[in-house]
């Protein structure tokens, strides 16, 4: 909150944009030019930097710009969430698609948090099978993956402070966690029902991977990626899904101008997509 | 101090260095502006030094515009003013503009 | 009807709401028929996203209005109806913007949850305060949710509202770390001394940003007592702490804050604090913190090396040229920050010396003497052949340096460049300054250039001037 923002000029954004894109296929619209000023002034800070020229020297000239490009793409790609964050996307899940599953009589039930950030998303889920009393009537296996190695590294060590937990329920911290001064760890049992791995969407081997699912959440990743990239994501998420299969996205995440072969329907204020 | 109307706006430039006394009489001649004008523009182009006695009189200046619903706006400070001002998050208490065009409309 | 029409003198206001239909604009059509004013301002707050067939009738709505030459403007877009006209290529073709005067206040408090609108927000209610938004206000200060009450505060000090000073004062007690913060640069801002004592306690606090925001506050508070007191918590303290506490002494500045810093350093032995003390003692306007800055250069730690360089830009160089000329070396940053340094006063001795260094200098420090000579009006004939240079970046710099230093020149070059050169990057500064200098015959060069160059930022620009 204390550090000076320090301005980006156009073509200073134009020219980190592109490569931006080049290294990840994430791209920034010109709304999103506040983002990168925000998340990467205390950086330019750290390296006595007073513009967003010098910075792109630095990516370009330095000795250290192959892992300067990692830190550029885990600031960038920094997701803040929460445990329960738009929930009613997790409710419909838990009342309405898994039982769904659970009728076809499939035992083994596979759900992927493709954007995870921090872990909170798949941990919430692993405590709502428990909340829904579905935990003992399938086997589930819930993989989060993010592109960012810092909040992958966050996620598999499962603390977190109190900011995670902005709009829980009393007593949501103190049954699932075990608290520890400041910070809160999530217990054994919820921590060993996710699985957390580094994974760029854009990728050819992501499919490889992490294998076919019966659900997918991905909310709030795609508005980083331009149409082409939107639109191999959702091929990809398609290809990942077994039949039926079940799909959500971000509450405000539009698709169009994008082909996919999802049929879409409501539920409440919300959207999901299925492949049938 | 110098002052002027631009655009139809109160503007006034401060100078030189600002700390506790010299602040105590800027904000003297400033608060004067602000029984006739709805909006004064104050432009830190000139001003070489500043430090936290003379941020707190500029504060003390909001508090009065903003009693008298008048709008303080602040303009063309160099990077270092500028820093003053984020690392005691006034940056986001003022409405600082980059240039007197910007602000004086 | 999901459209809420409202025509006043001179503006008609369009609320659009959730379900809306194709088919509700037909009154909103009816109505600009008879519509006299100026302008014309869609509301589209209540919309999570958009479909097609509405965005089709707002570029409708676009043209109706553009012959009745009325300005249109859309308000209050979320991210999803936001993303929805980024996809659609149409954000140009509309004016956007944010009008929080037309949300109620329980709209705004409730929209304080979000992230990233929540400081927007915020600023407007400091801004428009009153009696309904001070009770908003303390009420979500009562509601268990770190965000809104960490925005709540500093809405009531954006007001610079005394009345709630006790309140203000109680939620340094929150277990929040991000309320804790905000409560305590609010109690700054509103020049609470009588708080001083507690944020002495605070800013020995485990959370790093807790203690820099006390140590932000206390120098807002500060009395020429503090300086002194200030010094005392370096007893036995934890190397975050002696940043926060350099921090604090550069704003309060002055006689007594330098020597404490001074002191610090050169009892420092991490290089990290010593990096940030050095980085702080650039904010003294005073010879002997030059001085302080140059003896830095030697410094056993490249990062504190760096930080002395970059901070001699602020301090200037006060007679110690000589000194610094024997830091600048190969391609390394010290160097680069040395020649910004030099050329903050470019005199002719220092160009002189600079173009004689520069054939054995390499990467980013040959980047810095083009950048500094640029400033200086005798280096003209230096520039022109930096424009032959491999680099890319020389190649702008150059021409960059030339724009400031002689205009008809960089003009000249500025046309054959964003014809031929191979870098978008530098056909990019070109188009710009071809832009902004308007040579004879501009249109069609860059009609030319909008014809021939696939570079999209370049498209962008230059539709931008001659209409796509």
């Amino acid at each position: 909150m204390l550090t000076n923002t320090i301005k980006i000029k156009d073509e200073e954004f134009f020219e980190l944009k592109e490569i931006i894109y080049k290294a990840s296929a994430i791209t920034f619209a010109e709304s999103k030019k506040y983002l990168l000023e925000n998340r990467l002034s205390k950086r330019l800070q750290e390296l006595n930097f007073n513009s967003f020229k010098e910075y792109l020297y630095y990516l370009k000239y330095d000795i250290n710009r192959i892992k300067e490009m990692d830190t550029l793409l885990n600031l960038v790609t920094i997701n803040e969430t929460y445990f329960l964050r738009e929930r009613q996307q997790m409710d419909h899940l838990m009342k309405s698609t898994i039982p769904a599953i659970l009728t076809r009589g499939k035992k083994n039930i596979r759900i992927w948090s493709a954007a995870c950030s921090t872990g909170e998303e798949p941990y919430s889920m692993a405590i709502l099978l428990r909340e829904y009393a579905l935990s003992t009537r399938a086997n589930y296996e819930i993989i989060g993956t993010d592109i960012n190695t810092e909040v992958v590294d966050i996620a598999k060590k499962g603390v977190y402070r109190g900011m995670s937990f902005r709009g829980v329920p009393p007593n949501f911290q103190s049954t699932y966690f075990t608290q520890n001064g400041l910070v809160y760890e999530i217990k054994d049992e919820f921590k060993h029902r996710v699985r957390f791995q580094i994974g760029n969407l854009i990728s050819h081997t992501l499919p490889a991977q992490v294998g076919k699912f019966d659900v997918i959440f991905c909310r709030n990743a795609l508005i980083y990626f331009d149409i082409e990239g939107k639109q191999k994501v959702l091929d990809m998420f398609y290809n990942c899904l077994n039949t039926p299969g079940y799909l959500y996205l971000g509450h405000s995440e539009s698709t169009i101008k994008i082909k996919s072969k999802f049929v879409l329907q409501n539920f409440g204020n919300g959207v999901f997509h299925i492949k049938e | 101090m110098k002052k002027e109307i631009i655009n139809g706006r109160q503007t006034a430039y401060l100078e030189g260095e600002i700390n506790g006394s010299t602040g105590l009489a800027y904000k003297e001649e400033i608060a004067s502006l602000f029984s006739s004008s709805a909006i004064v523009v104050l432009s830190f182009k000139d001003v070489v030094y500043l430090n936290s006695s003379g941020l707190r009189e500029i504060i003390d200046l909001l508090k009065q515009a903003n009693k008298l619903k008048v709008e303080l706006r602040l303009c063309e400070m160099s990077k270092d003013i500028r820093e003053m001002f984020s690392f005691t998050g006034l940056e986001k208490v003022f409405k600082i503009f980059d240039t007197m065009d910007q602000a004086a409309v | 009807m999901n459209v809420r029409i409202e025509a006043l003198a001179n503006e008609l206001a369009i609320t659009v709401l959730d379900g809306v239909q194709r088919k509700d604009f037909e009154e909103v059509f009816s109505t600009l028929k008879g519509f006299t004013g100026g302008s014309i301002k869609v509301d589209l707050k209540n919309l999570q996203y958009i479909k097609s067939d509405i965005i089709a009738q707002l570029l409708a709505l676009r043209r109706a209005a553009d012959s009745k030459k009325a300005a249109l403007k859309l308000v209050n877009l979320s991210d999803g109806v936001l993303s929805a006209f980024e996809t659609a290529n149409l954000t140009k073709h509309f004016t956007i913007e944010q009008d929080y005067g037309s949300y109620t206040v329980s709209e705004l408090i409730e929209l304080l949850h979000d992230d990233e609108q929540a400081e927007f927000i915020s600023i407007h209610i400091g801004l428009n305060f009153n009696e309904q938004y001070r009770k908003a206000l303390l009420d979500a200060l009562k509601i268990d949710d770190p965000v809104l009450n960490e925005q709540a505060l500093l809405s009531l000090g954006r007001a610079g509202d005394d009345a709630s000073i006790d309140v203000i004062r109680s939620a340094l007690a929150s277990q929040y770390p991000n309320v804790v913060c905000a409560a305590v640069l609010v109690l700054g801002w509103l020049g609470d001394a009588a708080s001083k004592e507690k944020l002495y306690e605070l800013i020995s606090s485990p959370e790093e940003a807790v203690s820099e925001a006390c140590g932000a506050s206390i120098a807002l508070l500060s009395d020429d007592g503090d300086p002194a007191r200030l010094k005392t918590l370096l007893k036995d303290s934890e190397p975050p702490l002696r940043k926060v506490i350099a921090n604090a002494l550069a704003l309060i500045n002055g006689g007594a804050a330098y020597n404490i810093l001074k002191e610090m350093l050169s009892k420092e032995t991490i290089d990290d604090v010593r990096s940030v003390l050095v980085r702080k003692i650039s904010y003294f306007n005073n010879e002997d913190a030059t001085n302080t800055l140059i003896e830095a250069l030697d410094d056993s730690s490249r990062k504190v090396q760096e930080t002395a360089a970059a901070g001699l830009e602020r301090t200037g160089l006060r007679g110690g040229e000589e000194r610094v000329f024997k830091k600048i070396s190969g391609d390394d940053w010290v160097s680069y920050f040395a020649v910004r340094a030099l050329g903050k006063h470019c005199s002719e001795k220092v160009a002189d010396y600079l173009t004689q260094r520069y054939p054995n200098l390499s990467g980013k420090v040959r980047l810095a003497v083009v950048e500094v000579l640029g400033a200086a009006s005798y280096c003209t004939s230096f520039l022109a052949e930096r424009l032959n240079e491999d680099n890319e970046d020389i190649r702008r710099e150059a021409l960059s340096g030339l724009y400031r230093s002689n205009k008809p020149l960089a003009v000249e070059k500025a046309v054959q460049l964003a014809k031929g050169d191979p870098s978008w990057l530098v056909r990019f500064k070109a188009v710009e300054i071809i832009i902004a200098e308007t040579p004879e015959g501009y249109r069609d060069i860059l009609a030319e250039i909008r014809n021939s160059d696939a570079n999209r930022y370049i498209q962008d620009k230059i539709d931008a001037v001659l209409g796509s």
